[in-house]
């Protein structure tokens, strides 16, 4: 009897608590922290305003190449300058140390490559309570209490790839009769700059595109390390034949079309990626494929960042808060200009 | 009799039992059947629930982005009747509006009066084409306006000035002006609104359960990719009724088994354009889900206390039946098993060992002795016998007192010489309790206390009880013939 009845308590005891619903203790994905000490990019002279670089990754070349144009800047405009970062892009409470730290050590104006649009947003305003100007370099934050932004305007970024999409097609000889197809391969989904350009570039294909022209509906999922997405980009292909050019969102899928592209020698297929990796530039200055890739001008960010730290320093406000540093299409006719290999030469 | 009473018992409580379980099982069956029932209720319900509040929020963005584009058609139809002759005074007239981030006029020609970043803005953004569609309003796509960094959107509106010659005037405002009229205190969380073009399916956020995703833009597309074959059939389905410009699409789907509820309004003034309303209709469930599981804790914990009670009672119920049993099978005077007791456990009692002996004894005299001394008397000495004759036999006894004088033990049988030595050591003892004032025949002068035994062993002299007590009885009965004060086995006859 009483095992019965100590039976059936149980099973109210299990139906109580799976009434009651469980309780998922969801598990911390967040990284740990991992910041830089703030270290002198030039030489330190006493009675120059001081000024703070925070960036994302410090050890990205595509970091260390703004690191490089603020430190010219500095040179030239007269300003001691200490740079740290983080050790991934996702990391805002390591920015956010970086921050106080430059604020308790008497920072004269912040240079900021915000890691979050909304979590740093606390930190940015502690800094401008305390008269300290804050200049973002790369991406930009929700709110309104920073002085200037200089970072590329990634729609237009996109436009600017899908422009030139289509003209590399028109180019290779495709009708606008023709059905073609073009595969998309993002990096990141959650990135807003990836979305942005991807924004970009179906808005100027679904306006600008031969009708016929369309985008394959199955979208290159990116796999972080560039080989094993050639791999996928490689059977892509396979499984469309009729795919007549590939668009990449940032660098890592363009390393990835453009190794996929290499490795198969698919010289009719039309390349189309961003930045400036060593995959996409063989294909670029070999004329027997047709590559391109969209570059930003982050040496503009950085540069122009330093002036406008210095100008307010010395008593000026910025006209605008916003400034779209713009970009370049490197392709294998532009690609031996003057000013493309003296852009190319801070990367 | 009694044996059919403890079977009758014994099915009894089987029954209880049988009567419990399908009870129990019923109930949960019921509650099974009711939580299932409540759920699916539940997900109608929310399913109704969250289209119409996503057919709602819609309309009030509409509502909104309507009432916003008539202030500035109301300034557009101003300038009109105005019928200024001059751009640059319809410019110098609406300019400085506080209520606007920026204002300016575009003229017949397509020149632009605006400060030199807002030109600029006009040949990145191709804002010019944005106006020429204007009927009498146009909507540009949201972009990021230079001097506020913020994300803006513009409005132009036609106007006639220098007698019926066709411009534009524009407004500039904060794109946070839609989103702070999609946002609303009680779903912020979970409702998500975004602008969406249906020609590309770029969508840009207004309101999303992740606050970095405000004002950033996705695609259409991409979020296809996560749903399965049905889904992207219906994904596609709704993509191509935007384009075929339908002014409100409902579309209901599951993504990894959540399902959503999502409502698309044409927004009239951005052509191409829908606003899209889509909550998880776990949302409202989860409200829900918090009150159903209130009432089914609260039946859990009625049943529990049901169950224990029940189980409380049961265990008193026991208790009693067992004193009762206890007493209706002891002998009050001696505390030792009475004759019913006897009846219902001789034959247990007698299989416990291999071989055992029954027993009958009763104290000589007896009567006399309750006669001459009185019941008090024959009480105590009984007691006594009692006492004597259990401590005697020991543990591998066990003695009944089956009538007045009369006892029965059940013993078990390691050997004859050692129930003799224990029956010898009692007679003993028995004799020698001399009672006073009292004599077993007038003749005689002997006052002690003795009695007689007979003895039958099992399953030697009988192999069922009837007879094994008859042989012990006739024993008996040769050991009084034989003078009492005595014992005698059956077999020695």
């Amino acid at each position: 009897m009483k095992r019965l009845f100590s039976f059936l308590l149980s099973i109210l005891i299990c139906i109580n608590l799976t009434a009651c619903g469980g309780i998922f203790v969801a598990e911390s994905t967040e990284q740990e922290s991992v910041i830089t000490e703030f270290a002198a990019l030039n030489d330190i002279e006493e009675g120059r305003p001081n000024i703070y670089l925070i960036v994302k990754v410090v050890s990205s070349s595509y970091w260390q190449s703004i690191a490089k144009a603020v430190k010219s800047a500095a040179i030239t405009e007269g300003c001691n300058v200490f740079w740290a970062g983080t050790d991934n892009d996702s990391d805002w409470k390591g920015q956010k140390v970086l921050i106080e730290e430059a604020i308790e050590k008497g920072a004269d104006a912040i240079i900021l490559a915000p890691n979050d649009s909304v979590k740093l947003v606390k930190s940015i305003k502690e800094a401008k309570k305390q008269d300290i100007p804050v200049v973002l370099v790369d991406t930009i934050v929700n709110t309104d209490k920073f002085d200037a932004c200089f970072m590329t305007e990634n729609i237009l970024a996109g436009k600017s790839a899908a422009e030139e999409m289509v003209n590399q097609l028109k180019e290779k000889g495709h009708t606008e009769d023709e059905e073609v197809y073009i595969g998309i391969m993002p990096g990141n989904s959650s990135s807003q700059t990836v979305n942005e350009r991807l924004a970009g570039f179906y808005q100027y294909w679904v306006e600008n595109a031969p009708k016929k022209w369309k985008i394959c509906d199955d979208i290159l999922e990116w796999d972080n390390d560039a080989s094993t997405g050639a791999k996928k980009v490689e059977i892509f292909l396979e499984n469309n034949k009729d795919i007549v050019g590939l668009f990449a969102t940032n660098n890592g899928p363009t390393q990835a079309i453009a190794k996929a592209v290499s490795n198969k020698e698919r010289k009719d297929i039309v390349l189309v990626g961003f930045d400036f990796s060593d995959e996409i530039k063989s294909l670029i200055i070999d004329s027997d494929y047709t590559a391109s890739s969209v570059v930003q001008r982050q040496f503009d960010m950085g540069y122009k960042a330093v002036v406008t730290a210095k100008d307010m320093l010395a008593g000026n406000t910025p006209s605008q808060k916003y400034y779209d540093t713009g970009i370049v299409v490197i392709n294998n006719s532009n690609y031996q200009n003057e000013d493309i290999q003296q852009m190319l030469s801070y990367y | 009799m009694r044996k059919q009473d403890r079977l009758f018992l014994s099915k009894d409580r089987k029954t209880l039992y049988i009567t419990i379980v399908i009870c129990f099982s019923i109930f949960l069956v019921s509650f099974c059947v009711l939580i299932i029932s409540f759920n699916n209720l539940m997900e109608k319900h929310d399913q109704r629930l969250s289209g119409e509040i996503c057919n709602l929020v819609s309309e009030k963005i509409n509502n909104a982005i309507e009432i916003s584009n008539e202030t500035v058609i109301g300034i557009a139809s101003v300038i009109s009747d105005e019928n200024i002759a001059d751009p640059q005074d319809i410019y110098n007239v609406i300019k400085d509006n506080e209520n606007y981030i920026s204002m300016g006029f575009i003229d017949a020609k397509g020149n632009v009066y605006a400060t030199e970043s807002e030109k600029e803005e006009f040949d990145k953004w191709d804002l010019i084409k944005t106006a020429k569609e204007a009927n009498p309003i146009s909507l540009s796509v949201p972009y990021r306006n230079a001097i506020t960094g913020q994300l803006v959107v513009t409005r132009f509106v036609v106007v006639n000035y220098n007698d019926s010659k066709k411009g534009w005037i524009f407004a500039t405002s904060p794109f946070k002006d839609l989103q702070n009229v999609a946002s609303t205190e009680v779903f912020s969380k979970a409702l998500e609104i975004w602008f969406m073009d249906s020609e590309s399916a770029n969508m840009i956020y207004c309101n999303s359960s992740d606050e970095s995703l405000n004002g950033s833009w996705a695609n259409g597309f991409l979020t296809r990719q996560m749903l399965d074959e049905n889904g992207r059939e219906q994904h596609s389905q709704w993509i191509e009724s935007m384009r075929q410009g339908k002014e409100l699409i409902g579309n209901h789907y599951e993504v990894d088994g959540d399902y959503y509820a999502s409502y698309s309004a044409r927004i009239n003034s951005m052509p191409g354009w829908y606003v899209v309303v889509r909550i998880p209709s776990s949302v409202l469930s989860d409200t829900m889900n918090s009150f159903r599981n209130y009432v089914l804790n609260f039946l859990v914990v009625l049943l529990s206390i049901v169950v224990l009670l029940i189980f409380v009672i049961l265990k008193i119920s026991k208790n009693e039946k067992q004193k009762l049993e206890d007493i209706s099978k002891h002998d009050p005077l001696t505390s030792l098993l009475n004759r019913r007791a006897f009846e219902d456990m001789a034959i247990k009692y007698i299989n416990t060992w291999d071989k055992s002996a029954l027993i009958f004894f009763d104290v000589d005299y007896f009567k006399k002795i309750n006669d001459g001394l009185g019941h008090d008397a024959g009480d105590i000495l009984l007691e006594k016998f009692a006492s004597i004759m259990q401590r005697s036999l020991g543990d591998d006894a066990k003695l009944f007192r089956v009538g007045g004088d009369e006892f029965v033990a059940i013993i078990k049988m390691d050997s004859v010489e050692a129930v003799n030595e224990k029956l010898d050591r009692a007679k003993a003892e028995i004799n020698s309790i001399i009672l006073p004032n009292f004599k077993k025949s007038d003749e005689g002068t002997e006052r002690g206390v003795t009695f007689s035994a007979g003895l039958a062993i099992y399953p030697d002299d009988a192999e069922d009880l009837g007879t094994l007590k008859r042989c012990a009885d006739t024993a008996l009965y040769i050991i009084k013939e034989r003078g009492r004060n005595g014992y005698c086995w059956y077999n020695s006859l």
